[in-house]
């Protein structure tokens, strides 16, 4: 009996042994041949693509898998999201029809889709391409969750890199290796007010150099007080509140504070205080609204303000079209000043949407396919899509079709204003677009702990330092792991 | 020739048994497979390397070392105050109703437990607020080195009932007469604790702590929920680092701690069962 059990206990042990060795692969360079093999393959069979964020991703996804699926005959594309959709809420208000939808943030359907993708991964399946809306890409792509994405470019005749932007796809390298792409991509700009300043200071804010947060402020305090000097209602230097403007300030000084190489967090030595007490002291002066919830309006007069979209789609007045109008940032007297730097010298961008492909995929060959085909113009020039398009050709026809309104199915002629103002849109995105040189992965935990801390400071709940010393621990654990 | 007949017992076993097989031992055969691998896709065989780097990382010795410390403070903790509360009732006329009340935390779910510490708790909660009215200033009981004396107290509060039941049926089962002896020979209320009910007790108390050992494990739900994956270092246990390793993907530490922990519980569940033997005998 005894050694009945024993024996059976043996096999089972030996099956799960074994299953854990059959489906690896190799880890070194004959993988290169198997994706040269897979790339010759046949573009057929079920897909799947795994998102969380349903209202980004769900109709562009479908509407782009209807495509691909008339495109390739024989190949299924199946999209999963997992949060739910806002709740559209209709009312009368003065005899018009008003709409309105509140979008929250669930952390605990994010825990939950996790989890989820993890049970599936953790055996062996899951989607073949994953959205990166809330995945926590670093340690993704450190446990060699998402495959190699440039040995498919590299050895896919049909993908040409000169077609999209290369900055950008040299940007996303984690380790040399593409373990990801972005479909589109964004950067901040910023724009100042020139009849706030004095028209030598105009003249120097207008070198379209970079800036940072910090720069912004130290360079207008002067003028900022000669122009609230004795006024009833303050001109604020920017139109945005304390925590919002320390969560900028945290992006633009990530790597003061943590470092990832070392595996260390950094936020003992009086400089994270310091940025917190500073943006307190901000708030204080009048250069930024103190509370989350003051009324602040888009479009009054401020000294900067701080754009993420140098989009067509947003920045365009159809009744004022002229060359200067799209940097129109709610006055006519806003110029672009330049582009954001972090605090590193580096010029970092984002994205809205962008796509891995798992490692555990059984048809890495469609899937890629599928990746491709976003990445085409014919998915970038959509309406839903957002950000600047990652491919150059689809970039230019984009801006071309926003300022002819057919990109929204109103197509008029172009007149010269038209054509001076695509030409001028152009060349600002291209000059701008030219200088991103890093995207610095964010990490959504470490972000979502500096948030919680830092609420508890400008709620009057915590000291700068209490702050400090919760985040050090706290963040050091997290790095230790 | 023997005659090699399997016993028919082995038949009734058998279900139980291969249920256990397909559940428990086949994912933990593949956890232990997980663990020689350098990762779980395209992985390659590196033997002892995850349990080295395991072994020397800061933040599994720190979850390790918490998981220790809270088991050493609230497993006797929680021991002797179940012990003695089951002795304060056990004659008592409502003792029906006291258990009750006691078991009460057992059975209310960890969302609403969780939500009413957190009344409490919280830097704007309810002692806090208590502790203002008396002129007191406010203290950061989840976020100090104060967080690991608060969760040894909502263990104690949600499992003393569960040990306290326990020890009163084992209470009931010392039979009468030797206390009756006791009396006759003149023995102290003391005496008769020490020499009568504590002997009788060793083999439910060694039950009681292995099944306090086990609930220990699942103070994590509460911590969790309470504080999230990152609380305090003072209350970082071995099932966040697990519960964070499985968050980020990352196999081979989840599975080398999961081994570990196994091959920990199991010796510590047979030195137990061992002592209980010997003070059977």
């Amino acid at each position: 009996m005894k050694k009945a059990i024993a024996l059976m206990l043996i096999l089972c042990m030996a099956v799960s042994f074994a299953a854990c060795g059959t489906e690896n692969k190799p880890a070194d360079g004959t993988s290169s041949a198997s994706v040269k093999h897979e790339v010759a393959g046949e573009i057929a069979g079920e897909i799947s693509i795994s998102c969380y964020d349903t209202m980004q991703y769900k109709a562009f996804l479908e509407a782009a898998a209807n495509l691909f699926m008339a495109k390739y005959p024989g190949t299924k594309v199946t999209i999963k999201t997992f949060s739910t959709m806002p709740e559209v809420k209709v009312m009368e208000k003065d005899g018009a029809t008003v709409m309105s939808s509140e979008i929250t943030d669930d952390p605990v359907a994010r825990a939950d889709y996790l989890s989820k993708l993890n049970t599936e991964l953790i055996g062996g399946g899951g989607a073949d391409l994953l959205a990166l809306d809330i995945l926590p890409i670093e340690r993704y792509a450190k446990n060699g969750q998402f495959a190699p994405l440039d040995e498919f470019m590299n050895s896919d005749p049909d993908f040409h890199p000169e077609d999209y932007r290369q900055n950008i796809l040299e940007a996303v390298k984690q380790g040399g290796h593409t373990v990801f792409l972005p479909t589109d991509y964004s950067f901040n700009y910023a724009t100042f007010d020139k009849s706030l300043f004095t028209p030598e200071q105009a003249e120097t804010l207008k070198n379209e150099g970079t800036f940072t947060y910090a720069g912004l402020i130290s360079s207008a305090e002067g003028a900022f007080a000669s122009a609230n000097a004795g006024a009833d209602k303050k001109i604020r230097m920017l139109e945005q509140s304390a925590r919002f403007l320390f969560g900028a300030l945290w992006d633009e000084n990530y790597s003061k504070f943590i470092n990832f190489a070392d595996r260390t967090a950094n936020f003992t030595d009086g400089s994270f205080a310091a940025l917190l007490e500073a943006v307190k002291g901000y708030a204080d002066k009048g250069y930024i609204f103190s509370d989350e919830n003051a009324e602040i309006i888009s479009g009054q007069q401020v000294f900067f303000r701080v754009k993420s979209d140098m989009s067509l789609a947003y920045d365009l007045d159809y009744n004022k079209v002229s060359p200067i109008q799209f940097f129109d940032g709610g006055s006519e007297n806003d110029i672009i000043g330049g582009i954001q730097a972090n605090a590193d010298g580096n010029i970092p961008f984002r994205f809205f949407r962008g796509y891995a492909m798992n490692a555990n995929s059984k048809n890495q060959r469609t899937a890629w396919e599928f990746l491709k085909f976003l990445l085409s113009e014919e998915m970038q020039l959509s309406v839903d899509g957002m950000g600047l398009p990652i491919n150059n050709a689809a970039r230019a026809k984009k801006a071309e079709m926003s300022i002819d309104g057919s990109l929204y199915g109103e197509k008029t002629p172009m007149t010269e204003g038209m054509q001076n103002l695509l030409a001028e849109y152009q060349a600002a995105v291209e000059r701008f677009s030219d200088r991103i040189n890093a995207y610095p992965l964010a990490d959504s935990t470490i972000s979502a702990m500096i948030r919680e801390e830092t609420a508890h400071f400008f709620d009057g709940a915590k000291t700068a330092s209490e702050v400090c010393e919760a985040l050090q621990s706290r963040v050091n654990l997290y790095l230790g792991e | 020739m023997k005659n090699r007949r399997i016993p028919p017992g082995f038949w009734f076993l058998l279900p139980g048994l291969l249920g256990f097989l397909l559940f428990y031992i086949l994912p933990f055969g593949g956890s232990v497979g997980y663990s020689v691998m350098s990762q779980p896709v395209n992985g390659k065989f590196v033997g002892v390397q995850n349990y080295l780097s395991l072994l020397a990382s800061p933040a599994y010795l720190r979850g390790l070392w918490n998981t220790v410390k809270f088991m050493g403070v609230s497993v006797p903790l929680n021991m002797a105050l179940s012990l003695g509360v089951a002795l304060l009732i056990r004659k008592k006329r409502h003792r029906e109703l006291f258990t009750l009340i006691f078991l009460i935390p057992l059975v209310l779910p960890s969302g609403s437990m969780a939500f009413f510490w957190r009344v409490v708790f919280s830097y704007n909660g309810a002692l806090n607020g208590a502790l203002q009215g008396l002129g007191i200033g406010k203290v950061n009981w989840l976020d100090s080195a104060l967080a690991l004396p608060v969760m040894v107290l909502i263990f104690i509060w949600k499992n003393m009932g569960y040990n306290m039941v326990l020890f009163l049926s084992g209470l009931h089962s010392i039979p009468m007469e030797y206390y009756e002896a006791a009396w006759v020979d003149g023995a102290s209320p003391r005496q008769a604790l020490w020499s009568i009910t504590l002997p009788n007790l060793a083999a439910t108390s060694v039950l009681v702590c292995i099944m306090s050992v086990v609930n220990s494990f699942k103070v994590f739900r509460e911590i969790y929920l309470l504080t999230g994956n990152y609380p305090h270092q003072s209350i970082y246990t071995l099932q966040h680092f697990m519960n964070n390793m499985f968050a980020s993907l990352n196999y081979p530490k989840l599975t080398t701690a999961t081994t570990i922990l196994v091959c920990i519980i199991a010796v510590l569940t047979q030195g137990l069962l061992w002592l209980e033997r010997r003070t059977s005998s």
